[in-house]
C-alpha cells in the first residue's frame, strides 16, 4: 500500500472530511475522534477500492458512512475510544471552532437539527452533487434522495423563516 | 435569509477551507498507534480483573480449608483448589506484565511485532491449561463453598454434587468463552490489524 497515495487523497479529500465531521460532532473532541476514525477507514478500504466509482463518490461513502454509525454509537462508547491531542485536519486561523461566519454557522445548526441520514444528504446537496451521486454515496434509491432532499430543503427554509423572524 | 443564498455561502466556505486547511500528516501516521494502544488495553485490564479475583479466591479458599481441614475430603478438596488459583493467578499476572511491558515498548516496529507475536503464542500455549485449571476449579471449589457457607456436604452427596458442578463448570466456560472472544480476540485482532497499518506506514512513524 502506498502512503504517498493515501496521503494524497486524504489531502484531495479534506474538506469534504473536515464538513462531514463538523457536521455529525459539534463537540471539538468528538470531532477528532471522528476525524480518526475515517482515516483509519480510508486506509482499510483503500485496498479494496478498484476504481469502479469516482475517488471522490468513494471516498464520500466511507466518510458519511463512518460518520454515521460514529453519530450512533452512544455516548458511554465513544468515551472509551481514546482521544487525540489534535486534530488531524485543521484550520489554524479558526480553530477552536471554525463556523464562525454566520451563514455558515446558521448551515450547520440547520444540520445539526437533522437526523443522521439527512445531515448526509444535506452535505452532498450543499456540496452539488447530483440525485445519482448521492443514491450511490448512500446505497439508497434515487427516488428516495429527491423525496427526502424536498423535505428537507422545506423544513430547512421553515426553520430560515423561523430564525429570521 | 434564502436556501440558495446558504448554499452560496457554502460554497464561498468551502473555497476557504480549500486555502486554509492543514493536514497534519505526523498525526495520521501517529493514529494507528493510539488505536493499537487502546485495542491491547482490553485484554490487559481483563488479565488485571484476573488477578484482582484471583488473589481473592486464593485468600477465600485459604480461610476456607482451614475453617475446614479436620475434614478429609474438603483439606484435599481446598488444597487443590488453592493451587490451582494461585497457578492461575500467576498465569494471569505473567500475562498482564507481558501486556504491560508491550504497551510500554518504543523501540521499533519490528520489535514490537516480535513480542506481540511471542505473547500471542505463549496466549494460545495458556488457554489449553487454563481451560483444565477451570476445570478443577470448579469441581474443588463448588463443594469447598458450599459446605463452608452452607454446611452442606456435596463430596459426600454424588446425586447433588454431579449435577452442580456440571452447572457451575457449563457456566463458568459460556462466560469465560464470550469474555474471550469478544474482549480478549477481539482486542488482540485489532491490535494486530493496526500494527499491519503502522508496519505498513513505515517504522519513521514510532520514532
Amino acid at each position: 500500500m502506498d502512503k504517498d497515495r493515501f496521503i494524497s487523497i486524504i489531502k484531495d479529500h479534506q474538506n469534504l472530511i473536515y464538513k462531514i465531521c463538523n457536521s455529525y460532532c459539534p463537540n471539538p473532541e468528538d470531532r477528532k475522534d471522528l476525524q480518526q476514525e475515517i482515516m483509519i477507514q480510508l486506509w482499510h478500504s483503500l485496498k479494496k477500492f478498484d476504481g469502479r466509482v469516482k475517488i471522490s463518490t468513494w471516498v464520500y461513502r466511507i466518510a458519511l458512512n463512518t460518520a454515521i454509525s460514529f453519530f450512533r454509537k452512544d455516548n458511554r462508547h465513544k468515551a472509551a475510544t481514546t482521544s487525540l491531542d489534535a486534530s488531524v485536519i485543521s484550520l489554524p486561523d479558526f480553530e477552536p471552532d471554525s463556523r464562525q461566519d454566520d451563514k455558515v454557522a446558521l448551515l450547520y445548526r440547520l444540520i445539526e437539527g437533522l437526523n443522521e441520514l439527512d445531515r448526509a444528504l444535506m452535505l452532498l446537496y450543499l456540496d452539488d452533487n447530483s440525485y445519482r451521486a448521492m443514491s450511490e454515496i448512500l446505497g439508497i434509491s434515487e427516488t428516495n434522495v429527491a423525496t427526502r432532499i424536498s423535505r428537507i430543503k422545506k423544513n430547512m427554509r421553515e426553520r430560515v423563516v423561523t430564525i429570521n423572524t | 435569509m434564502e436556501l440558495d443564498e446558504l448554499k452560496q455561502a457554502w460554497a464561498q466556505y468551502d473555497e476557504k477551507l480549500s486555502t486554509h486547511l492543514k493536514l497534519n500528516e505526523e498525526l495520521l501516521k501517529s493514529i494507528n498507534f493510539e488505536k493499537l494502544s487502546h485495542a491491547l488495553r482490553k485484554p490487559l485490564n481483563l488479565e488485571l480483573l484476573n488477578v484482582v479475583i484471583q488473589f481473592f479466591a486464593v485468600l477465600m479458599v485459604v480461610v476456607f480449608t482451614i475453617r475446614l481441614m479436620n475434614e478429609t475430603p474438603y483439606l484435599l478438596a481446598g488444597t487443590i483448589s488453592a493451587l490451582v488459583c494461585a497457578s492461575s493467578l500467576i498465569l494471569s499476572s505473567v500475562k498482564a506484565s507481558l501486556f504491560h511491558r508491550l504497551l510500554n515498548y518504543h523501540e521499533s516496529i519490528t520489535g514490537f511485532q516480535t513480542g506481540f507475536a511471542r505473547l500471542k503464542i505463549l496466549i494460545a500455549r495458556l488457554r489449553k491449561i487454563e481451560f483444565v485449571l477451570a476445570g478443577l476449579i470448579g469441581i474443588t471449589l463448588f463443594p469447598l463453598m458450599i459446605k463452608a457457607v452452607a454446611d452442606v456436604d456435596l463430596l459426600g452427596n454424588l446425586t447433588i454434587i454431579i449435577p452442580g458442578i456440571l452447572l457451575v463448570m457449563g457456566t463458568g466456560y459460556a462466560i469465560g468463552s464470550w469474555l474471550n472472544i469478544f474482549i480478549y480476540d477481539k482486542g488482540l485482532e485489532d491490535a494486530e490489524r493496526f500494527l499491519g497499518i503502522i508496519k505498513e506506514f513505515g517504522e519513521e512513524a514510532r520514532q
